[in-house]
């Protein structure tokens, strides 16, 4: 069915195709730190030569029950539920910004367990639905 | 229904079939809008904001979907050198770059209200931005490369570029921390979203079909006139 | 009511104009496209009506309009 010369530039074009996959593949591993948007607690405690002086992002869960405001700032704790990281911040706080939700801190480590931010971001999951549902789900986990 | 697309079909497309889908179009829409903006309730965290979605959602699936077909497409073109296809896929560039646009703006209109910020570099962020290059950078070589073989040839291979960029924006929210959420519709799951919401979304996402089948037809008659008064011009 | 509607909770800053924005774009693109469309439909009419006179010309010229196999390679 394919031509002489279709077949040719088929398969040239499969070549150049997985040639260029690759290279993007390589690119994007070595250029992963500067690609993801913000680390984990676990990927701070676990990483090496870490930067303290430099603006980071770090990303979680807000903690249950960690949330306490004073005049002007606010302190919370991100976890992943397997490290935290102790979170001191003052200004804007995102409306979606309350325990249990995500929430990305942008900002400098002091040391390996607190953070300075300076801006806050929330997360929000996947999920979407009424007021209603989650008033009668929360109803039947009871 | 396909043979249509033929470049012979395409020139005694009539006004009457346009003109049908376009009060198709309308009718959709308005019960689209009715739904999303009315029916449909607010959502338990994000409260109203989450209606900004029936705009958001189906632009960015049909602004992948568009580039899907536009670089498939220039893969046979490429191959088979089929006259047809190139004038197909230049005519669906124009309404997948503007779905495009629609996705990026109304998605910064909606991360200010729940993430807290207009922008961030995030990898899906950032992967769209790419797109909307590849859409830019294909329309442009149509444009100002004045020979069709040479646009045709330049066009196809920015397009089959662009088709890595594809899988990127779809998994980026899975391989990297991304402030973007992940989706809530997949093939292999229950989408997460409440069926009073889907609703919406779904009729959107036809009205915005049944627009993009308009744009389309429309372009592709153009093109294909314009492709054969050149033969025309030439041949004299 | 009225108010309460247009208010959206207070997001309807963000979701008007996005809705708005969705909108406009739609209806520019589709006048552009249009216009585009109902200008090469004009010129090609006028070039089919132009040789109307001379039916020896219109042979050919049809000719030219439908020698276009789709399978031809260019």
């Amino acid at each position: 069915m394919l031509g002489k010369n279709a077949k040719k530039r088929a398969i040239l074009l499969t070549l150049l195709l997985l040639l260029s996959a690759v290279t993007i593949f390589l690119i994007f591993k070595s250029l992963e730190e500067n690609i993801v948007y913000f680390f984990t607690p676990s990927e701070i405690y676990n990483k090496q030569n870490i930067s303290f002086n430099k603006t980071i992002r770090v990303g979680g869960l807000v903690k249950e029950n960690s949330i306490s405001k004073e005049q002007n700032s606010v302190k919370f704790i991100i976890t992943d539920f397997k490290n935290e990281i102790i979170v001191s911040y003052s200004g804007l706080i995102p409306n979606l910004f309350s325990e249990g939700k995500g929430v990305i801190a942008e900002g400098e480590l002091k040391d390996k367990k607190y953070f300075i931010a300076e801006k806050i971001l929330a997360k929000h999951d996947e999920n979407y639905m009424p007021p209603e549902v989650t008033k009668a789900l929360e109803k039947s986990n009871k | 229904m396909f043979k249509n697309f033929f470049p012979n079909k395409i020139l005694s497309l009539s006004n009457n079939l346009l003109n049908s889908l376009l009060v198709y179009l309308i009718l959709v829409m308005f019960l689209g809008l009715i739904y999303s903006l009315y029916i449909s309730p607010p959502d338990y965290i994000q409260g109203d904001s989450v209606r900004i979605m029936y705009v958001h959602v189906p632009s960015s699936f049909i602004s992948l979907a568009c580039f899907g077909i536009i670089g498939i497409a220039s893969i046979l073109n490429l191959v088979f050198k089929i006259k047809f296809i190139p004038l197909m896929s230049k005519s669906l560039a124009p309404v997948g770059c503007t779905f495009t646009l629609i996705s990026i703006v109304t998605g910064s209109l909606w991360g200010k209200p729940t993430w807290g910020t207009w922008w961030a570099w995030d990898a899906r962020l950032t992967s769209m931005v790419i797109l909307l290059l590849f859409y830019f950078g294909y329309i442009f070589v149509w444009k100002f490369v004045s020979s069709f073989n040479k646009a045709n040839k330049i066009s196809s291979i920015i397009a089959i570029i662009g088709l890595l960029n594809l899988p990127v924006i779809k998994y980026s929210v899975d391989w990297w921390n991304t402030l973007h959420q992940p989706s809530s519709i997949t093939l292999t799951s229950a989408p997460t979203i409440h069926y009073s919401m889907l609703i919406p979304l779904i009729i959107m996402l036809a009205g915005m079909i049944i627009y993009l089948l308009i744009i389309f037809l429309m372009k592709y008659k153009t093109e294909t006139i314009k492709f054969k008064m050149n033969k025309i011009k030439n041949k004299k | 009511m009225n108010l309460d509607f247009l208010n959206l909770g207070g997001y309807g800053q963000f979701v008007w104009p996005a809705f708005i924005f969705t909108f406009v774009s739609c209806i520019v693109l589709y006048v552009k496209t249009r216009n585009e469309l109902l200008k090469q439909e004009k010129i090609f009419s006028k070039e089919f009506n132009k040789k109307q006179s001379a039916k020896i010309e219109i042979a050919k010229h049809k000719e030219v309009l439908s020698a276009s196999p789709i399978h031809q390679t260019y």
